[in-house]
């Protein structure tokens, strides 16, 4: 017994010893950081994610970042959110960048406009633009993009040749759009079509490749500075659903129906298989393409409307809120280091993400790439005419509202007014709580 | 037709009929073993054929290496039979005092724990998450485990099971000295073996599925499961699907599941004739 006690009073001395101990070199603990990631496109993404951390806490002694992986964007965000609501947060993560209203409306993350301020000048200004309108909220920035992608257009050149057009001229508006897809639309004796001129999946489980109709439409189709409100039933807007039902039911040049997920999915095989010769996609679709097309071919800017444009996609860095102020410094070095252009430019690379700087393309990684691939050259400059993915509170349910009226309309089930009137009697009983 | 040759016919055709619904139900196993040999990259208008040309395992070396699967298989063998070893306590005990023990309340009580099977699990998860955060078991096994260790479906199948026992099969061990864990031993349990077959099966392939509630509590590999696993390079929201590395990594978690179902399958049928409980 009593050398039992005289072993305790020694544990009890060095715990006191240690904790008063001044900060010498054992006090200066390592900074442990949990960061969450979703993963959006298929591959073994996990090893380079993984490998990448590995690199940072090599080379960042105070600091431990440990990756987790969180499923994809919806499983995430849920991941994240019952973390924060059950008191215990990750200290940075990679969202869905237009959740930043839900990630707002519980608190959940801190604003960023401090630590960019100590940065040098023009630190943020060499990120694309285009990244960052969703990243803003009442002129605060609230996160720094990493994974992004835009909707872009691939077009076969083969079948440009085959059906007498300039492989090298790819529709520039809509009107050249129906032209060229009236064209490329083959039928047999029947009637039946064999390939179809045009495929674009307007909405999947969200309404995104639309967005980028809206915007060619200069439709200002929600609140760009604090995501209250929403206009669905503009004049632009409906102008820019009736031309995909017009490409639908009055060229004949797009297969009829509701676009899906499904249709999502098949629209790249179907491009492949050359049983379509013109696709709007996301630029994540390049490296699948690029493996599996036996034929020429090329990605352009989606045809312009009253002007070009495009929607943003994909997740960026987030800091948590209520983690002690040493790990929010923390998790900015990891995100700076994470954006710095050779591993920016290492990651774009080995996922298809566009690039996310302008710096970026002149490191020699990437330099590499375009020379392999031009075709993704096109995408990145695409972002200087891309505009803001919808970006609003409550915005999965908001989008479902806006995904089933273009479905209805593409169902001939409502008219494209009709059903954007409802849409916009919806979701304005749903913005009214903010 | 002499009536062998119309026999024969009809023996025929009804091979023919149930060997089509057979290849229904296996074709997508099929699909998913083909195209994981196919070699990575060569999909093309091939993608719904069954024949490979040139095989390769090069997908399969590809998911091999994107989660560490011996780990997340033995972390999944643990959750699952130590679900299963728990519930199998716990619902035969319920079981026997809904079906047997006569106390205030108990047709109450019994539809209380029925409700349980209303309650959708993914509103579970924020309550449940706190209370094991509370108890320190986030990111272990033991966490994903314990919500499941009561299972109101096992219950209820059991309680049915039990009230068909005889009373004079009670009274008889009853007669000969037995306690009631005894009787519970050497009466109820093996007369209900088709029903603990049955929710064994149930029990295992709902816990060998599910993705997100260990994806949720989880954030380790030394604690995750192999469909967390799986989901970490089968995403294709903002890409197209590589449909071989997917078939691939399917193949690699469905497999351990497909092999013991093989191997105990005559088991399975039997236990499920003797039940009379189908599909």
């Amino acid at each position: 017994m009593a050398v039992l006690r005289g072993w305790a009073a020694l544990a009890l001395a060095l715990i006191v010893a240690i904790a008063v101990l001044p900060g010498g070199a054992g006090a200066q603990a390592t900074i442990s950081l949990k960061y969450y990631y979703p993963v959006g496109v298929s591959g073994p993404l996990n090893q380079l994610m993984t490998s990448m951390v590995n690199d940072f806490n090599r080379s960042h002694p105070g600091i431990s970042v440990e990756p987790v992986f969180a499923g994809n964007y919806v499983e995430a965000m849920a991941k994240a959110m019952t973390g924060v609501m059950g008191g215990n947060p990750p200290d940075l993560a990679v969202l869905d960048t237009p959740e930043l209203y839900s990630l707002l409306d519980q608190n959940a993350v801190i604003p960023l406009d401090d630590l960019i301020a100590k940065e040098p000048k023009g630190w943020l200004d060499d990120f694309y633009g285009a990244l960052l309108l969703n990243a803003r909220s009442n002129g605060h920035t609230y996160s720094i993009p990493w994974q992004r992608s835009t909707v872009i257009f691939f077009y076969n050149k083969d079948l440009f040749r085959e059906a007498g057009l300039d492989p090298n001229a790819p529709p520039k508006t809509w009107q050249e759009l129906v032209a060229d897809a009236q064209k490329l639309t083959v039928r047999d004796a029947s009637g039946n079509v064999t390939r179809w001129g045009v495929e674009a999946p307007v909405v999947d489980t969200s309404p995104w490749v639309i967005q980028g109709f809206f915007i060619e439409q200069k439709a200002k189709y929600f609140d760009t500075v604090s995501g209250k409100w929403v206009k669905f039933n503009s004049p632009e807007t409906t102008s820019a659903v009736q031309f995909i039902l017009d490409l639908q039911n009055k060229y004949k040049v797009h297969p009829p129906g509701p676009s899906s997920a499904a249709f999502w999915a098949q629209v790249p095989q179907d491009f492949i298989q050359q049983k379509v010769a013109m696709i709007y996609t996301t630029t994540g679709n390049m490296t699948f393409i690029r493996t599996n097309a036996k034929f020429a071919w090329n990605a352009a800017f989606m045809p312009a409307g009253k002007q070009w444009g495009s929607p943003t996609g994909g997740g960026s860095f987030y800091i948590f809120n209520k983690i002690p102020p040493d790990h929010v410094q923390a998790a900015w070095t990891f995100i700076k280091w994470m954006t710095e252009p050779p591993q920016a430019a290492r990651w774009s690379i080995g996922t298809g993400y566009v690039p996310i700087r302008k710096t970026e393309l002149s490191t020699p990684a990437f330099a590499a790439y375009l020379n392999q691939v031009p075709q993704a050259l096109t995408a990145t400059l695409q972002l200087r005419v891309a505009g803001e993915q919808m970006t609003i509170h409550d915005v999965d349910r908001v989008g479902m509202v806006l995904l089933n009226a273009v479905q209805a309309a593409q169902s001939g089930r409502m008219s494209a007014q009709a059903a954007l009137d409802q849409a916009q009697r919806d979701a304005t009983q749903l913005l009214a709580k903010y | 037709m002499t009536p062998v040759v119309a026999r024969r016919v009809a023996t025929t055709c009804w091979a023919l009929g149930v060997g089509a619904l057979a290849f229904i139900w296996v074709f997508p196993l099929l699909w998913a073993l083909a195209t994981s040999l196919r070699p990575p990259g060569q999909l093309g208008s091939e993608i719904a054929s069954l024949w490979v040309h040139h095989a390769s395992l090069a997908n399969f070396r590809d998911a091999w290496g994107d989660a560490p699967f011996l780990r997340l298989y033995y972390n999944t063998a643990v959750v699952v039979f130590g679900i299963l070893a728990v519930q199998l306590v716990t619902i035969t005990l319920a079981a026997y005092a809904f079906a047997r023990l006569e106390f205030a309340g108990r047709e109450w009580l019994f539809r209380l724990f029925l409700l349980q099977l209303m309650v959708a699990p993914s509103s579970l998860i924020l309550p449940n998450f706190v209370t094991l955060k509370t108890l320190g078991l986030l990111n272990t096994r033991l966490g994903i485990m314990i919500p499941y260790f009561a299972s109101a479906f096992g219950t209820f199948l059991l309680r049915q099971a039990f009230r068909g026992v005889p009373r004079d099969l009670e009274d008889a061990a009853a007669i000969d000295g037995c306690s009631p864990l005894q009787t519970i031993w050497h009466v109820f349990v093996p007369l209900a073996k088709p029903t603990f077959v049955a929710f064994s099966i149930v029990s295992i392939v709902y816990h060998y599925n599910e993705f997100l509630w260990p994806l949720i509590i989880t954030d380790t590999d030394r604690a995750r499961t192999v469909t967390v696993g799986l989901a970490s390079f089968t995403q294709s929201a903002e890409s197209g699907a590589q449909w071989n590395l997917v078939a691939a990594g399917t193949v690699i978690v469905v497999l351990p599941l497909l092999v013991l179902f093989i191997l105990f399958q005559r088991r399975f049928v039997e236990s499920f004739m003797y039940s009379g409980l189908k599909g």
